[in-house]
């Protein structure tokens, strides 16, 4: 009965959250720079002029098609080895946009799992678990991110799952300090009572209400993810070269940027704008979720 | 001969908001005078325009707030021709203020010490030494406790009544002829208030000073002031001689109050009179009479038309069914 | 006061071991045998191999590996690197003054500029120029700083010609070394025109490093600021009848500026993180170009080390921001 009468009055959580999310300005931008970002990577290969790795004999580092040198055929002009720069920047898309959602699966899996054994077990696990988050955190990210690549080996995957491992932290914290509060509140008490085991409590419980910070940990992971994947790849122990990738490809044409700054300028001038989108889409979410965070 | 008595004189004094849903008005028409060296007394509920017409006589309005007003002197300057400048050196020297939660108006990285030669400083000047000697005997006359002790204390070491009395030391640093007490014992203890209550009435006594004492709470405005104002939805709906008003509410609004407060001879029953509903929206006032929509007496003329003013034998009102005739 | 040092120690310590066991076990995480990482892709005979092995303990019990190698550290032993055979300490220690110096005018650079911008902000909320500093403080904040340094390199360098691209200094002028920071050392010895020359060579450097605490503090101090006008003591300060500056700088500023310490203080992590990219772009001779030519060469001794020496730092740090916060917080101050 209760429960009715409360439906009635209060909004769906969603629409609720939207027309909070709709109301910032640089959320919505945000929000329209990742669905640009969506979509060119869904559809990259629909929307690519040429196959990202073909090489153009003869056609190398030429401008973008309005300049004077352009050709029509290269509406970006071509890199250092002659491979069409758009299809390269919107695969290049698709290389970033995996990467962000491998490295938010990875931590936010490992994290969140890590947080809700702390949070739960406490004791001497909890000491150890937020002890190594404590290290984790210590060092600066992308120090602490070439250190794994030297033990993993350099390579796409690996720069990946470093970037991933340094994003755990931020995780496991949250979820650690959600379970706390959480597990003071009454009806946790109370569906121990009825015999709920303790994993059932987690995530049946627990886990949905601390959701909101999680998420939006979630984006701004993603974004970091991006930008520390493409340090990795330009300072050469990310993607290998003939990968369209973007820090890769700044780290390529920077030998020929005196003569070419737009080989440079392009996949860069990417990273800014979907690292801004997400951190956009980020603080919206925050303002739209967490009303506390509110000024 | 008969200005220089006058301490401040308010006509029509209105303060609007815009807001992105239109411009509010929570202060309309605000009229009053003080003599030197009395004690008015304004009441009414949170979020009747109380506490902004105070910043408006101190001239502390945020910016985007708009004030007009017919009249506003103080001591026969007036107010509204002032500079930015002579209005902050009036501030403090001549008009003071202290408010409402003592410990969050104390800045907390400063010792008491400083924040109190700040206001000597700035109106009175004089040597570290002095200025120094003024404080302590200033925290003395406040019946504060081991004074030179407490100019190196920080606000959160003191009990809120304690800042209390720091607030009002560095009111009154220059002997100000008008103090605005904005709630000044809403946030303390009921023995801490009494006390606060009785320094204020000390000083009344020994200084000549005006006090313009606003709170919610008749009770304590009926016990200290020589006039008392009642304020709803930005207006002033009663005003008169304290006794007068206390005796006999003219206004409804007035009575609700006096019922609803604990232990009160108006009230008969074994409850506490609720008054129901609450302060209009700014945004949506509504017809005639701002209070018709919660009084008990409301006729269809307080729906239609807002009421005049009408003043007879020192008092005033704004109701079309005041209550002395009405019983 | 002692007592909250010792237990800031106490919480440290434990991280410090872990740095250290994170440390010990890199070498023995990555794949392969220890010996012939510790020797270098070189390698060596078999005696080296067992002289090696002898001295990296491999034939004791972990544990016992373990104690070795802090009671090593502890003493300034880090072992030496496999690419120079120099040992890491002073390898590092040589390399530290110019990413030193080049930290700490980033930090200058984001405080200096980042404060008053973050002020003037918060004053002139919701004019233009607020508008301005948060959109370019929100731009700033993600950027990718790597190509931030090419697009200025290419501006202010190739075109412009007003800057050099890469290294300290202009090789002609031979500083003696007191301090380690060029710009102290050629005022030192009186030598103006290297004193230019080494503020040429830092000035793109620091813009890179400094843009994304630049940003963070801009912000911060916009908000702190906009938290404390809004305060009664501001009110109380005005009422007073004190001049607007000095409300501003004793009442609102003072107070708003502590909450920024501890930002400042976390911008150190992201200045090492520039360092390892911008050093690399400029090739300044520091400790973050150091570490990404170590990992490219795979030169162990000099990751472990290099980890260990930065991780501790970064700790004291973040300690020494504590303190500073509680010593200029009166209400931490006197609570204890």
């Amino acid at each position: 009965m209760e429960r009715d009468k409360a439906q009635e009055e209060i909004e769906h959580p969603f629409l609720e959250f939207w027309h909070s999310f709709k109301r910032g300005r640089g959320a919505c931008i945000g929000l329209a720079v990742v669905m640009i970002f969506i979509f060119l990577s869904l559809f990259a290969p629909l929307l690519a002029p040429h196959d990202p790795t073909e090489i153009f004999e003869g056609q190398l580092r030429l401008p973008p098609a309005p300049f004077a040198d352009g050709v029509a055929r290269f509406p970006l002009g071509t890199d250092s080895v002659g491979r069409d720069l758009l299809s390269r920047l919107l695969y290049g898309a698709r290389v970033s946009m995996g990467i962000g959602l491998l490295v938010v699966v990875f931590s936010a899996t490992v994290g969140t799992f890590l947080g809700l054994v702390a949070g739960h077990f406490g004791k001497g696990i909890e000491t150890i678990i937020m002890r190594l988050m404590d290290i984790i955190m210590a060092l600066p990210s992308v120090l602490l991110a070439i250190v794994v690549v030297s033990i993993l080996g350099p390579g796409l995957f690996n720069a990946t799952l470093a970037v991933s491992f340094i994003s755990i932290p931020a995780f496991t914290r949250l979820v650690r300090a959600g379970v706390l509060e959480e597990k003071k509140k009454q009806y946790v008490l109370a569906s121990a009572s009825f015999g709920a085991g303790p994993w059932r409590q987690m995530f049946s419980n627990i886990l949905p209400n601390c959701m909101a910070p999680l998420i939006v940990q979630a984006s701004l992971t993603f974004s970091n993810g991006i930008l520390d994947a493409a340090a990795l790849g330009f300072l050469g122990l990310g993607a290998r070269p003939p990968t369209a990738e973007w820090g890769t490809m700044l780290a390529s044409a920077r030998m020929f940027m005196e003569t070419s700054p737009w080989g440079t300028a392009l996949p860069g001038l990417c990273i800014l704008a979907v690292v801004l989108g997400f951190n956009l889409f980020g603080d919206g979410l925050r303002d739209a979720l967490d009303p506390r965070l509110k000024r | 001969m008969k200005k220089a008595q006058k301490l401040l004189e308010v006509q029509d004094l209105c303060v609007s908001f815009p807001t992105r849903k239109g411009t509010i008005h929570p202060v309309r028409h605000l009229s009053f005078e003080m003599k030197e060296g009395e004690i008015l007394g304004v009441v009414g509920e949170s979020g009747c325009g109380k506490s902004l017409a105070n910043l408006a006589l101190m001239g502390l309005l945020p910016d985007n707030a708009d004030l007009k007003a017919r009249t506003l002197r103080f001591r026969g300057r007036d107010l509204l021709s002032l500079s930015n400048t002579e209005r902050r050196k009036l501030r403090g020297k001549e008009m003071a203020m202290i408010f409402q939660d003592p410990m969050a108006a104390l800045n907390p990285c400063l010792t008491i010490g400083r924040q109190i030669d700040e206001a000597i400083a700035v109106h009175l000047g004089g040597s570290k030494k002095e200025r120094r000697e003024r404080a302590l005997e200033l925290l003395d006359q406040m019946g504060l406790p081991a004074p030179a002790k407490r100019l190196g204390s920080y606000p959160h070491e003191l009990s809120g009544g304690m800042c209390q009395r720091v607030m009002i030391a560095q009111a009154i640093a220059s002997r100000p002829g008008l103090l605005i007490a904005d709630e000044p014992t809403t946030a303390l203890d009921a023995t801490i208030q009494s006390q606060i209550l009785d320094l204020l009435l000390r000083l009344r006594e020994e200084r000549k000073m005006g006090i313009l004492f606003v709170s919610h709470d008749i009770g304590v405005v009926a016990n200290i002031s020589d006039r008392a104002q009642v304020m709803y939805a930005g207006e002033v709906v009663e005003s008169g001689v304290t006794d007068e008003i206390i005796k006999l509410p003219i206004h409804p609004y007035t009575e609700a109050l006096f019922k609803s407060l604990p232990g009160h001879q108006k009230q008969r029953q074994s409850t506490l009179y609720n008054l129901p509903g609450v302060v209009p929206n700014l945004l949506s006032r509504p017809t005639g009479c701002q209070f018709h929509p919660r009084c008990p007496h409301a006729g269809s003329l307080c729906e239609e038309r807002d009421p005049e003013r009408v003043e007879v034998l020192g008092l005033s009102y704004k109701c079309h069914l005041p209550l002395g005739e009405w019983t | 006061m002692g007592g909250f040092f010792l237990r800031q120690l106490s919480t440290a310590i434990p991280t410090l071991m872990g740095v250290s066991l994170l440390a010990f076990a890199l070498v023995r995480l990555v794949p392969g045998d220890p010996v012939l990482l510790m020797l270098g892709e070189r390698g060596g005979s078999e005696e080296q191999y067992a002289q090696m092995e002898k001295k990296l303990g491999l034939h004791l019990p972990l544990y016992r590996q373990y104690l070795g190698f802090i009671g090593n550290a502890a003493t300034g032993d880090l072992g030496k690197s496999t690419l120079t055979q120099r040992p890491v300490t002073e390898e590092f220690f040589s390399r530290f003054p110019a990413t030193l110096e080049l930290g700490l005018c980033a930090i200058l650079f984001a405080v200096f500029i980042g404060i008053p911008a973050g002020v003037v902000a918060a004053m002139k909320h919701h004019s233009a120029f607020d508008y301005t500093i948060m959109g370019l403080s929100l731009v700033g904040h993600s950027m990718p700083i790597f190509w931030w340094a090419l697009i200025l390199i290419i501006a202010f360098s190739v075109n412009l010609g007003l800057t050099p691209v890469s290294g300290r200094i202009h090789i002609l002028y031979d500083i003696p070394s007191v301090s380690g920071l060029f710009l102290v050392d050629t005022l030192l010895q009186g030598n103006i025109e290297a004193f230019f020359s080494a503020l040429r060579h830092l000035l793109l450097p620091t813009v890179v490093i400094g843009t994304i605490p630049l940003a963070v503090v801009a912000r911060m101090t916009r908000s702190s600021m906009l938290e404390v006008l809004h305060k009664d003591y501001v009110r109380t300060a005005r009422a007073k009848g004190l001049e607007e500056r000095n409300v501003l700088i004793f009442h609102a500023l003072r107070n708003a500026l502590i909450p920024l310490i501890t930002v400042i203080g976390l911008q150190f992590g992201s200045i090492i993180t520039g360092a390892i990219l911008t050093e690399t772009i400029f090739s300044w001779p520091g400790i973050g170009k150091w570490m990404v030519h170590s990992v490219e060469q795979r030169d162990y001794p000099v990751i472990q080390g290099g980890v260990l020496i930065i991780a501790s730092m970064v700790i004291f740090i973040n300690m020494a921001v504590d303190a500073i916060y509680a010593l200029v917080n009166p209400q931490m101050k006197r609570s204890r």
